[in-house]
């Protein structure tokens, strides 16, 4: 069993908000993707990416910012990793 | 001098990252793809933080790369007849496609603290994205 893996980035922690970071990963082997490979999102919410069969299996938790960083920013907040697996063995 | 291509390999930066407060390591994600032909000149902040793209091939990629550090503050040292241009303030307002809807706030108001720090105006604000945190109310000492 292998698993591709799609992470994606959203405006907000609604799985239907719009994609704004994204990466994916083969572990079948057959290709080699790795973050910053397409200048365009594989879907355009987390929720069209359900809808393509992709299973949803970690999402962010929701961490309010440390007293006194309340207007820092940093990295993407809402990620949201999803699989498709495959049977067999690896080739 | 070599192209910036896929399958060279390329820099990755993560943009507005030289505002953030976290370590560049824990940054797998919101990288960028630099993609620009031989002999493109790039200026980036040095505070940017960025990574480099897996090289595919048995090419060695290479590149130039001159740093500039500042020795002195760096406050209107440059042309700034046009500081109150209405351009200005659209510029430093600008939200983009790949903001967070909370964050994209927090990018503008820290656009709004660098810039205060490059001209001296303390007044210069954006919607008021500073001021309306910064103009609290304080109790006042009975007379």
């Amino acid at each position: 069993m292998r698993q591709q893996v799609l992470v994606l980035c959203l405006a907000s922690s609604a799985l239907d908000s719009d994609v704004v970071g994204w990466s994916r990963y083969d572990g079948t082997g057959r290709t080699r993707p790795t973050t910053g490979d397409s200048d365009e999102p594989p879907y355009s919410t987390g929720l069209a990416a359900l809808q393509d069969g992709w299973r949803l299996f970690q999402a962010s938790q929701l961490l309010p910012p440390q007293s006194g960083h309340e207007y820092d920013v940093s990295f993407p907040k809402h990620e949201f990793f999803f699989e498709k697996v495959e049977e067999g063995p690896h080739p | 001098m070599d192209d910036f291509s896929p399958p060279l390999g390329r820099t990755r930066p993560v943009r507005s990252s030289h505002a953030n407060q976290q370590a560049p390591p824990d940054i797998g994600s919101g990288q960028t793809r630099l993609t620009c032909p031989a002999g493109t000149v790039v200026l980036l902040h040095h505070g940017i933080w960025h990574s480099g793209r897996r090289n595919d091939t048995a090419h060695r990629r290479s590149l130039y790369k001159l740093r500039l550090n500042p020795t002195v503050p760096q406050v209107r040292l440059w042309d700034a007849c046009d500081l109150h241009e209405p351009a200005v303030t659209a510029e430093l307002g600008t939200y983009f496609p790949w903001y967070e809807q909370a964050t994209a706030r927090l990018e503008i108001y820290n656009r709004v603290l660098l810039w205060r720090a490059l001209t001296g105006d303390e007044s210069f604000d954006v919607e008021y994205w500073v001021t309306r945190v910064s103009n609290r109310l304080t109790l006042r000492k009975p007379a």
